[in-house]
This record gives C-alpha cells, sequence and structure tokens, in this order.
C-alpha cells in the first residue's frame, strides 16, 4: 500500500513540472514602436487609477490590476504581463535604473488616442469644502511649467541616486507655524514619490507616523508638498497611506490633503475636493526592450 | 542556487527592519492573545452562572448572556481584516480624522477577535470538567464565585492550554492583517523590502521563515509550561513511608 501512494506521489510530481512552460503567443512586444504595435497584449495598470481607461483604447488587449508599480514591474520582468501604463517621469526613472526597460508613448495611434484634461493632469485632494482650497490654487499658479519640468529632470536624478546642488525651488521653513499641515502620499512610485528609509538620497524628508521613525520621503510630490507648506505657514507632516486608502483618510480626516500624483476624475470630483493642476503629464507603457 | 543566496542577501542587508517588524508582529499577537483569553474567562464565568430567583437580577443576567452570544457570534462570523477596516476607519470618521494609534487600533482588534474564540474554548474547557466537582463544592457550601475560581477555573486552565497557544499562533500569522489600516509589522516590511529590491520571491520566502521560527519558538514554549503544569509522573504516598517507619519502630 505504502508503495503505491509513493508511486502516485512521484508520477503527480512529474507531471506538474511538465506545466511550467507558458505558451508562446507568438507575438514579441519587444519591437514595438507606437500603440497600433501593442494591439493583443497583455497590460496591467494600477487598480483605483486612471490607467485603466487608458488601457482600453488599445485594440483587443487583455487587462490585469496590480495595487502598486513595483508589482507591475516585477510582473513585466517575470513575464505574466507584456507592459504597464505609467506616467513618462515613472518610466524614465525605471529605464534609468533598468536596461531591460523601456517605453512607448501613448498618443498618435490609428483610432486617435484621447486624453482628458483632468486625466492628463495631477493636483491635490482635499475634503469637501476645505477653505485651504483657494489658499493653495493660487500658491499653484505660481508653479509654472518651466519651474516644474525642471523640478522633474532634478528628481529623476536623485532617484538613481546622484547628489545636486540644491532642487530649484525655495523650501524654507518659516520661523513660526500657523498649523499642522497633514499630506498622504502612497510613497511608491518613483520619481513622484518614494520610500527612502535610510535618508540616503538628496534632502529627504523624515516621514511621520507610528512605526515610521528613521524613515523618509523622496520625490516631486514631497517638493510640492514642502513649498505650499512653506508658504501657507505651516509645518508639514508627510504620512505613508496606501493608494486606496488615501480618498478614505482625507474623507475622515486622518489627512489633510492628498498630494500623490492623483488625478481629479470626475468620480473622485464627486466625493472630494481638488484644487489646480500642478503639473501635466504624458502618459506611456513600459514594455521589455 | 541564485534565490538562495539572493534571499540570504536579503536578509542580511533588511535584517534591523525585518527584527523591527518581529518585535511588533509578537508584541501584539502576544498581549492581544492574553487580553483575549482574560475576556474569555470573564465570558465563561458570567454564562456559567446559574439564574437567579430574583425576577430583575434574572432578566438582566439573561439580557447580558444574550449581548456575550451576540458578541462571539458576530466576532466569530467576520474576517478579522473586515474587522480591522470597520474598527479603524469607524472611529476616525465618528472622531472627525483622529484615528487611534496604530498598535493601540491593533491590540483592541486582535484582543476583540480573540476574545470571541477564547469565550468558546472556555466554554468547551467548563463543559469538560467533572460535574462531580460542581456538586462537590456545592455540597460543602462553597458560593458559585467560589466555586469557579478556586476549583474550576485552575482545572480549566491547564484544559485549555493546547486551544490558547493554538488562539496564539494563529494571532501572530494574523497580525499579517493589520497592514490593511497601516501597522508597521513584518508582512508590510516585507512588501517594503519587495518594492525596495523588485524580488517578490525571495523576500516572502525570507519573511514566512522568519513566521515560522516565531511560532516555532512559542509553541515549544507553551509545551514547556504544559509539561510544567502537569507535574511529575509518579508520585510516592505518605502513607507508605509512615508505614515503613512504623514497621522499622519496634
Amino acid at each position: 500500500m505504502k508503495k503505491v501512494i509513493l508511486a502516485l506521489l512521484v508520477v503527480s510530481l512529474l507531471a506538474l513540472t511538465g506545466c511550467t512552460k507558458k505558451d508562446e503567443k507568438g507575438k514579441d512586444y519587444r519591437t514595438a514602436k507606437s500603440i497600433a504595435d501593442l494591439e493583443g497584449m497583455t497590460i496591467s495598470v494600477q487598480s483605483g487609477t486612471i490607467h485603466v481607461q487608458c488601457a482600453e483604447q488599445i485594440k483587443n488587449a487583455t487587462i490585469k490590476e496590480y495595487p502598486e508599480i513595483p508589482d507591475e514591474v516585477i510582473a513585466l520582468k517575470t513575464g505574466v504581463v507584456d507592459g504597464f501604463v505609467a506616467d513618462e517621469p515613472q518610466a524614465i526613472s525605471l529605464e534609468g535604473k533598468d536596461d531591460t526597460l523601456t517605453y512607448i508613448r501613448l498618443v498618435n495611434n490609428e483610432n486617435g488616442f484621447k486624453v482628458e484634461p483632468s486625466v492628463s493632469g495631477i493636483s491635490i485632494g482635499l475634503a469637501e469644502g476645505n477653505p485651504l482650497r483657494d489658499e493653495m490654487n493660487k500658491i499653484i499658479a505660481t508653479l509654472t511649467p518651466e519651474i516644474t519640468n525642471k523640478l522633474i529632470e532634478e528628481v529623476l536624478k536623485v532617484s538613481i541616486g546622484e547628489k545636486i546642488d540644491k532642487y530649484s525651488i525655495d523650501m524654507t521653513e518659516p520661523a513660526e507655524y500657523k498649523g499642522v499641515l497633514k499630506v498622504g502620499m502612497e510613497c511608491a512610485s518613483e520619481p513622484f514619490n518614494w520610500l527612502d528609509e535610510t535618508g540616503e538620497t538628496f534632502d529627504a524628508y523624515p516621514l511621520s507616523g507610528e512605526g515610521k521613525e528613521g524613515m523618509y520621503c523622496n520625490g516631486f510630490d514631497v517638493l510640492i508638498s514642502r513649498y505650499i507648506a512653506a508658504q501657507l505657514g505651516y509645518k508639514l507632516e508627510i504620512y505613508e497611506v496606501d493608494w486606496d486608502s488615501l480618498i478614505p483618510s482625507v474623507q475622515s480626516g486622518k489627512i489633510d490633503a492628498i498630494i500623490s500624483s492623483m488625478s481629479p476624475t470626475a468620480q473622485r470630483e464627486e466625493i472630494i475636493d481638488f484644487t489646480d493642476v500642478y503639473y501635466d503629464i504624458n502618459l506611456v507603457v513600459v514594455i521589455k526592450k | 542556487m541564485e534565490l538562495l543566496r539572493q534571499a540570504i542577501k536579503i536578509f542580511k542587508s533588511y535584517f534591523p527592519y525585518l527584527m523591527k517588524g518581529a518585535l511588533y508582529t509578537t508584541f501584539i499577537a502576544l498581549t492581544g492573545t492574553i487580553i483575549g483569553l482574560i475576556i474569555g474567562l470573564i465570558t465563561g464565568i458570567i454564562r456559567s452562572m446559574p439564574l437567579s430567583e430574583n425576577r430583575l437580577l434574572k432578566a438582566i443576567q439573561k439580557i447580558i448572556n444574550w449581548i456575550i452570544n451576540a458578541y462571539v457570534e458576530v466576532f466569530r462570523g467576520t474576517p478579522m481584516m473586515v474587522q480591522a477596516m470597520v474598527i479603524y476607519w469607524g472611529y476616525a470618521y465618528a472622531n472627525g480624522g483622529r484615528t487611534l494609534p496604530l498598535t493601540l487600533s491593533g491590540l483592541i482588534i486582535v484582543s476583540i477577535n480573540t476574545g470571541a474564540y477564547m469565550a468558546e474554548i472556555v466554554r468547551g474547557g467548563i463543559i469538560s470538567i467533572d460535574k462531580g466537582q460542581f456538586e462537590g463544592a456545592y455540597s460543602i457550601g462553597m458560593t458559585h464565585n467560589q466555586t469557579m475560581f478556586k476549583v474550576i477555573i485552575p482545572q480549566v486552565l491547564r484544559n485549555i492550554l493546547p486551544g490558547a497557544s493554538n488562539e496564539f499562533v494563529n494571532n501572530i500569522k494574523d497580525t499579517s492583517v493589520l497592514n490593511v489600516i497601516g501597522t508597521t509589522e513584518l508582512f508590510y516590511f516585507g512588501s517594503m523590502i519587495k518594492m525596495k529590491t523588485f524580488r517578490i520571491f525571495e523576500t516572502y520566502l525570507v519573511v514566512s521563515v522568519i513566521y515560522f521560527i516565531l511560532n516555532f519558538m512559542i509553541t515549544r514554549t507553551l509545551r514547556f509550561f504544559e509539561r510544567k503544569l502537569d507535574g511529575d509522573e509518579n508520585y510516592s504516598l505518605a502513607d507508605s513511608q509512615i508505614s515503613t517507619q512504623g514497621g522499622e519502630d519496634k
């Protein structure tokens, strides 16, 4: 009896090892140069973001959802998906760190890629009726595209580990604080906001929150938060919050503002308020080279 | 093997964070289980109390018994992740943004959840005590409280020790669920390492080994305590010593 069981076990294990080969789809997306070349790909998006609407514009695409960008990078590298939707600065940062990845822009496909302004811009999320919105809009009006583009370049350099002299925006904190501004961000997508656990990147800002002592964050959204808090005269506290918990956090009052490269879509406008757009992004699809 | 080398590299470079996470996990699980045990014992005592003759007290007792039954059913019947979200966000919405400190809310969630399971384990422990113990205690005039605390509970504690250590082991693993409200325990640091190194399999292999080591240490320690409570296998009776002495004493 024991020998029969052992034999069955060995046979089933051997049969399972045969199941590891993935069927070759026959199409290699590494040579894709435009959106039309991406037809039929398996593409992944971050759940709860506007990337879904972008992925739907690729013909015959199979869409998968993942909670964070690092999960999508792992899925791409292991071959589970053929590519994923991202913002152009995120793709540039990934390209700089990893030679095997490249990206193509979601423009100029045969159907005419449609991008609404609310999808291509990022702004600050606030609870409904927050009085700070008008003051923040005034400060955002001073952030011209020249300033923000230069900041993105500097942040991209810092994210690869280079050191720069200083950021080209004045973030000096005021001598006296009128109050506290609690900002929540995802801390998972370079170069907009990333987690720097040792604080080694240039001018990283310490994280607040229980259990996060000695950890820092850095990125474009961190710079914007510091600038706005300094201009408003508030002390800045940055909290790390999961993407899906950002809107409940600002609704319940746990944080005052969401500055995490969130787009002001109509669906979100119904439940929270948004300021004006502080940066316009190009959407791209990241694929293997 | 490349995978093993990468896993060891991750373990070495992120060691302080893994230890910090393991500390939070153990602390929340240990405290939560102990408080849950106390809650379970209290509910067991209350539920086993005989109904009093007085009409008013009888009504109050029935209401309290019903509340305890409802608590046990609700908190056993919903997943701990859902309970965590409801308790944490419910408090935040009700209090205008002031959230409970994360470790405290973790303790509350784990204790309430464990208490519900412990109530049933204690009920099973009390049922398994021989009826003769109750009858003997009542017949020599002990009140219900005296019976419980001096005769029944000490025996119940020994009987529920395997069930309680089971709950403890479950809690160590269930604290990973608190990641959804942001508690910085072992699973959180695992996902942070995965984000930094882009190596999902090696990271979670290291994390699961740490969980296993924690659980193994705890189960062995609790097994040691069980053996200590049991005492020696063999005893020598005092009578036989006297009779031997009597025999020598001519």
